[in-house]
């Protein structure tokens, strides 16, 4: 059992493409797909073994061994810093992370800027660096009504197209990074089990550069 | 099977044990004090593997910090005859942890070499690292050497924070982020690539530093290298090599840490539990110009191995009848437990007892091994 490689996908859209890759490399495992409740997944052939999990908790399981590798975005790895190995940018969900506000509303330099957000140590970091004061609202979704509702003066959230933000009348201001989905790998783990590791990276780097061009 | 085995805990044990062998190679135990002053630790932040420090207030107003670390401790306190100074502890240290918003108390043992530090001298600390590993199971040593740090990043024209992430990416092994970095700081490709090569270095310790050679580009890497392959050559002799790696993604504060730094692994533990590294520039900070290494091990990590889903609560059950005379009942587990074996009696079954073997007492005194 210890030789086998076990993987952490993050539940829905992004898991799945993140699996197709793998299967197209030779980690595929026949019953994933098939739907239903299970969370388990494993293949005796290759050695290999899945399961789902919260996106938002893929690093825990990496970062506690729960899992040797994981497929994680780069909003958690900045916001949560978890002590892991960050091996590879797999390229896919690709969007950044942005301050948004009410479209042609000037932000307020004259008093402490009020800032509503789930990632509140990115929010926290972006500003310091800018040694500007905030106060944050730490919010848990739908972050884009808390400028309407003048909970807050902006937010700071992940952009893909910008359709959200401008049906609400939003924009965003500044980007303050990109952010795609990352390959991580547990430190211990990967002494341990390096060559497997390694040949599945390899395989990946390899779809991934194939893909970019 | 010996009683000590089945009472201490797997880090009790492991406590022991280690102790024996520090003893066993000219380490003398260092005992501390409860409280050192809060400006030894604030003094050198950076030299703590958590930043943040517990504070007291004595009767006499004095800030005293609950200690972090044992290491200060001891290079404050070097004497300037008798070196070199072989010393090992063990002793509780304090941190905030900020993930579960406590104070915790952590056991930590460990030892300290502070004299002049050649290449017998380093491998018994890295071969000292080894064995205490190997006490407990599969393990792995990954080195480095900050010697091939200080010369690229002592000689780049970067600020501390810039330089601060550089060893931060180092550490995740972030090609592409170092990548990206190194870009927009616009660092010299040569000194780039040279970043990059050495993350890419990470393999078995013997077979790496052909590779890591082509990385040396002055005195001190080259010095580097020359000690790591001694020092390879050397634990060669003892069968160790298929245990080292090569490792550049380990690295420390180059503040304090001048040379050789190491983690050690145990199969299935998810972080390092052991930690070391040669401090020179540290115990110079102290006024005193001898080297110094060492390592600590955290003992209570290894709780997070998993346990033998077989483990027994007690060897032996006396299943006695209510009227046994309880001399007699008493006897036997005085007889079972002379024999090392663990055992319990009771007048009736209980559910769920985990028991080796089960002996049965009649009113009449007689004994059925079952």
């Amino acid at each position: 059992m210890s030789d086998y490689i076990n993987i952490a996908l993050p539940k829905g859209r992004l898991g799945e493409k993140v699996y197709s890759l793998f299967e197209s490399i030779g980690y595929g495992c026949p019953d994933l797909l098939d739907g239903g409740r299970k969370l388990i997944f494993e293949n005796p052939q290759n050695k290999v073994r899945y399961f789902w999990a919260k996106p938002s908790d893929v690093a825990i399981y990496v970062e506690r061994g729960a899992a040797d590798i994981g497929v994680v975005g780069k909003d958690i790895l900045l916001e949560y810093s978890p002590d892991v190995y960050e091996l590879c940018d797999l390229g896919f969900g690709k969007c950044r992370m942005a301050v948004a506000g009410k479209k042609g509303v000037r932000i307020p330099t004259d008093k402490k800027l009020r800032v509503a957000t789930k990632f509140s140590n990115i929010a926290w970091d972006y500003y310091s660096k800018q040694s500007r004061d905030i106060e944050i609202i730490k919010l848990n979704g739908s972050i884009e009504i808390a400028p309407l509702l003048d909970l807050s003066d902006v937010i700071v959230d992940i952009v893909e197209t910008g359709t959200t933000l401008k049906e609400n009348g939003l924009e965003p201001f500044e980007t303050i990074c990109d952010i795609s989905a990352r390959l991580v790998a547990n430190k211990s783990a990967y002494k341990f089990k390096s060559e497997n590791i390694d040949k599945l990276l390899a395989a990946t780097m390899g779809f991934v550069s194939e893909k970019q061009r | 099977m010996s009683t000590e085995k089945n009472v201490f805990n797997r880090d009790e044990l492991l406590i022991m044990d280690l102790r024996m062998l520090y003893e066993a190679y000219g380490y003398k135990k260092f005992k501390m004090s409860k409280f050192e002053k809060y400006d030894l630790y604030l003094e050198n932040k950076s030299f703590l593997r958590n930043g943040s420090i517990i504070t007291v207030t004595d009767p006499k107003g004095r800030l005293l910090a609950l200690k972090p670390d044992i290491t200060l401790s001891i290079v404050k306190n070097i004497p300037a005859v008798s070196l070199p100074e072989k010393v090992y502890y063990t002793e509780n240290v304090y941190i905030n942890d900020s993930d579960i918003g406590e104070i915790k108390e952590v056991t930590q043992v460990g030892l300290e070499y502070i004299g002049d530090l050649d290449i017998r001298a380093l491998s018994e600390i890295l071969i000292l690292a080894a064995k205490s590993l190997e006490i407990v199971g599969d393990y792995r040593i990954a080195i480095s050497h900050m010697g091939f740090f200080t010369e690229i990043l002592d000689n780049v024209n970067l600020n501390e924070g810039v330089k601060g992430e550089i060893l931060k990416l180092i550490n995740n092994k972030n090609l592409h982020g170092l990548r990206l970095l190194c870009d927009k700081e616009s660092v010299d490709e040569k000194i780039a690539s040279r970043l990059l090569g050495l993350i890419n270095i990470c393999g078995n310790l013997k077979n790496s530093l052909e590779n890591a050679e082509k990385l040396v580009c002055g005195d001190i890497s080259k010095f580097a290298i020359q000690e790591l392959k001694s020092i390879s050559e050397t634990i060669d002799k003892f069968n160790l090599s298929d245990k080292f790696i090569l490792d550049f993604s380990v690295t420390n504060d180059m503040n304090y840490y001048n040379g050789l730094v190491f983690q050690g692994f145990l199969n299935g533990v998810p972080k390092n539990v052991l930690s070391g590294g040669r401090y020179d520039n540290l115990v110079h900070r102290f006024g005193c110009d001898k080297s110094a290494i060492g390592f600590a091990v955290y003992p209570e990590l290894l709780g997070l191995l998993n346990y033998k889903k077989d483990e027994l609560d007690y060897e032996v059950f006396i299943l006695y009848a209510s009227e046994c005379e309880p001399y007699k009942v008493l006897e036997l587990q005085n007889k079972i437990i002379k024999n090392g074996e663990r055992c319990i009696a009771l007048d009736k079954e209980v559910v769920g007892l985990k028991y080796g073997r089960k002996i049965v007492m009649n009113p009449d005194g007689s004994i059925v091994n079952e």
